[in-house]
């Protein structure tokens, strides 16, 4: 097995009509690590977690997953689409896209079923995680009656049903209030202890260096401009304001 | 307050705008009327799942069995062309609903609203253009460009808007039923337990969710408007910023639909559904005789209907 989880080199992506996302994006993720992706809104963080879970695939350049390339007619071959899903999983910023089933638990059971497992193993698995999130309450209600934070709450068990062994995560703390932060932070940790590989996009730089141990930061121009440690980077001044993630007067510049 | 205790001047252009109040008296006007509307839609959801939960007849029974007998009850009530046979239909459809606790005067409103809506202007046209004996005339009238006409309502005419309007109005109300007293999830696991196709269901499914999202979406961008919205807009404005509104709406939800099919593929989706419910259903005699109940009633109901012979 591959020492690397995902391997990108000179990553390019444009959207329909030619509009630039990524640009020359060069990035090296070992399994296990705990790797944030900064910058400010629109600086193509979410474009490039969803090519890392294959749902857009570069329009320049070579993303490897595990080692195997990952594009659009690798991912057309069902045995390893199945692997890379049961082994990838992605949670939306917005849960209400992420949410589309009538009860919660037909929702956490969704991937479960798509991936071909047991009926038997998915009630078992949906009944642990609905316990391991402490929302056995809410199995029977629809997802849209439920507050922002247990929408991501529903979102997180959801994906961690797959037992993923890399997860994905955009924006997971944005309107989240500091309790549910504070949960969802040790979940994050307990799958990080267990050999997880955790990527996570944010701009919330107060609680980054608990998601994450290094850093790569793209600026506006959609281009990764710096990877480091993440207590390093976030120290530097410079970049944060290059990047547009700290304002001027925060940081003490006229 | 200023910091020096001089209240600040509203800027030129609200005088402006306040010279010319609506009436105190007005009517409520097209914006708040449609707020009310999403606000009443979504309390109505609300509603439909509360009663589904209560403890009556209906709610009691296994939901397979329920959706079947629906269908069943759907065709009887298509078959029938007494008018009587129809009425006899509607009533008992009626007690079935005051047995399942649903209140009667909330739910002929609102099934009355939504058949006069739709099967109204389909009845409306049948009055007059169904050859018969005249019953009442209006005219003669000369429309531009045309003789004297004149306009009569048949006998022929009358009965057969009375009877599409009936049948439409059972049919409403069976569907009505069925759906206020059985949980939407426990719905469509019937259904997929009837065979009915997965798309079919996921299209049904995701519609329902996301309805709720879209009306939110609206009520807020209503809202957003009218916390900004200084004086009395004229009918046109109204009209114009509706119809930017809806384009809005369009090109939103194609946006979250393309978001939405992603996180599924995200989850493992492969264009085909797998599905699963959380509980199995549980099949008890009173179902076994509920079904015989409807099915006996259903053919009761044509043949009552034959005996009658109407034409």
């Amino acid at each position: 097995m591959s020492h690397w989880a995902f391997q990108g080199r000179g990553l390019a992506f444009s959207y329909p009509g030619g509009t630039p996302a990524l640009e020359e994006v060069d990035l090296d993720i070992a399994v296990g690590e705990r790797v944030a992706l900064l910058g400010a809104n629109g600086s193509g963080k979410s474009t490039l977690l969803k090519m890392l879970d294959a749902l857009y695939f570069a329009t320049g350049g070579e993303l490897l997953a595990f080692g195997h390339p990952l594009t659009e007619e690798a991912m057309a071959d069902d045995a390893w689409a199945f692997s890379f899903r049961r082994r990838v999983g992605l949670v939306f910023q917005n849960s209400d896209v992420q949410l589309f089933s009538p009860t919660v638990w037909d929702e956490i059971a969704f991937g479960p079923l798509q991936l071909g497992l047991s009926h038997e193993v998915i009630a078992e698995r949906v009944q642990a995680m609905l316990a391991r999130l402490g929302i056995e309450k809410l199995a029977d209600r629809p997802p849209h009656r439920l507050s922002g934070g247990e929408q991501k709450k529903v979102a997180l068990a959801s994906v961690l049903v797959l037992e993923p062994g890399v997860l994905l995560l955009d924006e997971p703390t944005a309107s989240l209030d500091p309790r549910t932060q504070d949960a969802l932070l040790d979940i994050l940790r307990e799958m990080h202890g267990a050999g997880g590989t955790i990527i996570t996009a944010t701009h919330d730089l107060d609680v980054v260096s608990e998601l994450a141990d290094r850093a790569y930061f793209l600026d506006e121009t959609h281009r990764i401009v710096h990877e480091g440690p993440i207590d390093d980077t976030l120290a530097d001044d410079g970049l944060l304001l290059r990047c547009n993630l700290a304002r001027a007067r925060a940081v003490g510049v006229r | 307050m200023s910091a020096q205790g001089i209240a600040p001047l509203p800027p030129v252009f609200l005088s402006r705008l306040e010279a010319r109040p609506g009436s105190p008296r007005r009517r409520r006007d097209f914006l708040a009327k449609t707020i009310a509307g999403f606000s009443q839609a979504m309390e109505n959801a609300l509603l439909a799942e509360g009663f589904s939960r209560r403890g009556g007849l209906l709610q009691g029974l296994d939901p397979r069995l329920k959706v079947a007998a629906g269908a069943v009850l759907l065709v009887s009530a298509a078959l029938v062309r007494h008018p009587a046979t129809l009425a006899g239909l509607y009533v008992v459809v009626l007690l079935l609903a005051a047995a399942s606790h649903l209140p009667l005067g909330w739910l002929l409103k609102r099934v009355g609203v939504a058949v006069l809506l739709f099967t109204g202007a389909l009845a409306l046209p049948a009055l007059f253009l169904t050859p018969g004996r005249d019953l009442l005339s209006f005219g003669p009238v000369q429309p531009a460009g045309f003789g004297p006409l004149t306009l009569a309502i048949t006998e022929q005419g009358l009965r057969t808007a009375a009877l599409l309007i009936l049948r439409a109005s059972v049919s409403v109300l069976l569907v009505t039923l069925l759906v206020f007293t059985t949980p939407w999830a426990t719905l469509l696991k019937s259904l997929r337990v009837l065979r009915v196709p997965q798309f079919f269901v996921l299209v049904l499914s995701t519609t329902h969710r996301y309805i709720f999202l879209l009306l939110r979406t609206a009520n807020d961008m209503f809202l957003a408007r009218e916390s900004r919205r200084v004086g009395r807009l004229s009918g046109t404005d109204n009209r114009r910023w509706a119809a930017r509104a809806m384009g809005h709406l369009l090109v939103h939800s194609y946006g979250l639909s393309e978001e939405v099919y992603l996180a599924m593929l995200s989850r493992g989706f492969r264009g085909e559904v797998t599905a699963q419910g959380r509980e199995a259903f549980q099949w008890q005699s009173r179902d076994s005789w509920a079904a015989v109940a409807a099915l006996a009633f259903a053919v009761a109901a044509v043949s009552i209907d034959a005996m009658l012979g109407w034409r």
